[in-house]
């Protein structure tokens, strides 16, 4: 995955690491074998970045869901696959990648990741109020991070986002 | 959502790993998971590179959207056909399977 991530730096994108693999930075550990890696461009701009992964890797086109674009690339070697995720730009998408933690990982070294906050909006997104894995993830960050938890920019953004009523459920069973 | 003490258990023990200790347990399952589908792949029996590449990712992104899962085939069987690529690499053994 490393090298993954050096390319993506040397293309001078901006990214950071989603979903499970951040999840387990912030006391939730689920077990996927893809790595989530949020990029700063927007859908529709991955045929440059695709071009630098051709070589060692199988390349898998935009898919556009709504707001964002998800692509992948699965390493030729090692199987290891990760998903790329462009977004709309947006006040929140900004914010996150602002926010975003320079983490050291004991696989990838020292990795850009997703904030706790941004996790946990992002997971409320995801879950569309039905994914009841993503939903008791919320639960487990909001326990486990309660004291570091920065509330005023969760409800800030739940707001904006259209899940503060998700994130009061959550709130409601923690 | 269902009650489940023994996840709530386990849950908190896992939120009282050091953040070094959670992605170090990842990556063991991570690594033990791909072990366990390269022996899947092995007890299925012959298979061409192509076939057994979509048989690893079928197993390991059983999520992957179907348009993924077509591009990803069609590029694996490309490569192969044109002897630029031989399948993928066995992981090594887990370390602590290798000190037993």
């Amino acid at each position: 995955m490393r090298d993954v991530l050096d390319r993506l730096e040397a293309l001078g994108v901006r990214w950071y690491i989603t979903g499970s693999e951040a999840g387990a930075c912030y006391g939730v550990l689920r077990q996927t074998f893809d790595t989530d890696i949020v990029l700063d461009r927007t859908p529709g701009q991955f045929a440059t970045i695709a071009r630098a992964f051709e070589h060692d890797h199988a390349v898998a086109d935009e898919i556009i869901f709504g707001d964002f674009s998800m692509a992948s690339v699965i390493n030729r070697s090692t199987t290891e696959k990760a998903d790329l995720i462009l977004r709309r730009p947006s006040a929140w998408t900004d914010s996150t990648m602002n926010r975003r933690q320079w983490t050291s990982h004991p696989a990838f070294g020292w990795v850009w990741v997703s904030s706790l906050e941004d996790l946990l909006l992002a997971k409320l997104v995801w879950s569309e109020g039905t994914s009841e894995l993503q939903l008791r993830d919320c639960g487990i960050l909001l326990r486990v991070n309660r004291d570091q938890m920065d509330h005023t920019y969760l409800d800030r953004w739940a707001l904006a986002l259209g899940v503060q009523r998700l994130l009061e459920e959550v709130r409601g069973a923690t | 959502m269902r009650p489940d003490p023994g996840r709530d258990i386990q849950e908190a023990m896992i939120a009282a790993m050091t953040l070094e200790r959670r992605t170090a347990v990842m990556t063991q399952l991570r690594h033990k998971g791909m072990l366990l589908v390269w022996q899947q792949s092995d007890e299925h029996g012959p298979m061409t590179e192509p076939e057994r590449a979509m048989f690893l990712i079928d197993r390991l992104y059983p999520e992957m959207p179907h348009q993924h899962r077509a591009q990803f085939q069609q590029r694996f069987t490309a490569l192969w056909e044109a002897g630029t690529w031989h399948g993928f690499r066995r992981p090594p053994p887990f370390e602590a399977d290798r000190d037993r």
